[in-house]
């Protein structure tokens, strides 16, 4: 289970720790959404990821995406791959168990915690998680499945926030 | 309005305004509730973006999660765009609007 912990060294930073099965699965979720971003066009993930910039002035809004879609998406996914050989570079860092643990600087460590939100705000989108009643969802839902993944991220991402704040 | 595009075709009302509203910078900038990114998130975005110290950021962020959403920032409208678009980098929703 994915922990984080004050850094090994003390100091500014912390200390992640991932089970290797955790770790190749934010791997291929930054890449997927990398890719999904690079590829374009429009769907739910790409209108969260790009929202409206001026809500109620249309033509506001749409010079306003002019300008800043391109270097949003753009930008995102660059960062999302640049996360990805990070974190692949992780898998000779052993940490306890068969898993890995790593020490991030305070940069590095908002740059994880920028790409774990990126995945989670793109999950949500997927299910349409805005106008969706958990509650009311069949557990062998896939969207349901989708959300428990969008949850558990949202732990590793709290731990991260704490050690930060 | 003070620092309105000249050539801005919105009809506007008169509305008297006074000098004080004159000199007020004319666009502000909100930020929306939605069910995905976190509390603790969401402030540390707001004082990273705003330098906000940690009891604004907190109250700021329960109007956000309450209300709906919450005005961040009243100023000129380039630097409000350049704050939406850091805000949309770090997945908040936000947007600008001219002040009211």
């Amino acid at each position: 289970m994915a922990r984080v912990l004050p850094p090994a060294s003390g100091g500014d930073g912390l200390r992640v720790e991932l089970e290797r099965v955790e770790l190749d699965l934010l791997v291929r979720l930054c890449e997927g959404l990398a890719g999904r971003l690079r590829a374009g066009g429009d769907d739910a993930v790409i209108a969260r990821l790009a929202p409206a910039a001026s809500r109620g002035d249309a033509e506001a809004d749409a010079e306003l995406r002019r300008l800043l879609r391109g270097d949003l998406l753009g930008g995102r996914a660059e960062r999302l791959e640049r996360l990805a050989v990070e974190l692949r570079s992780w898998a000779g860092r052993v940490g306890p168990g068969d898993g890995v643990a790593a020490d991030l600087a305070a940069e590095e460590a908002l740059a994880l915690l920028q790409g774990l939100n990126d995945v989670r705000l793109a999950l949500g989108a997927q299910v349409g998680v805005e106008d969706l009643d958990r509650g009311t969802l069949a557990v062998d839902d896939p969207r349901a499945v989708t959300l428990g993944l969008m949850d558990r991220l949202g732990g590793l991402q709290q731990g991260l926030v704490e050690h930060l704040a | 309005m003070a620092g309105a595009a000249p050539a801005a075709p919105v009809v506007e009302p008169d509305l008297g305004v006074d000098e004080r509203h004159r000199a007020d910078p004319p666009w502000v900038v909100i930020v929306w509730d939605d069910p995905v990114n976190l509390m603790s998130y969401v402030v540390l975005v707001l004082r990273r973006v705003f330098g906000f110290d940690a009891a604004t950021a907190e109250r700021l962020m329960l109007q956000v999660h309450h209300e709906g959403r919450a005005l961040v920032a009243r100023e000129p409208r380039e630097r409000a765009e350049h704050h939406v678009a850091q805000l949309h980098g770090y997945g908040l929703l936000a947007s600008l609007e001219r002040d009211a």
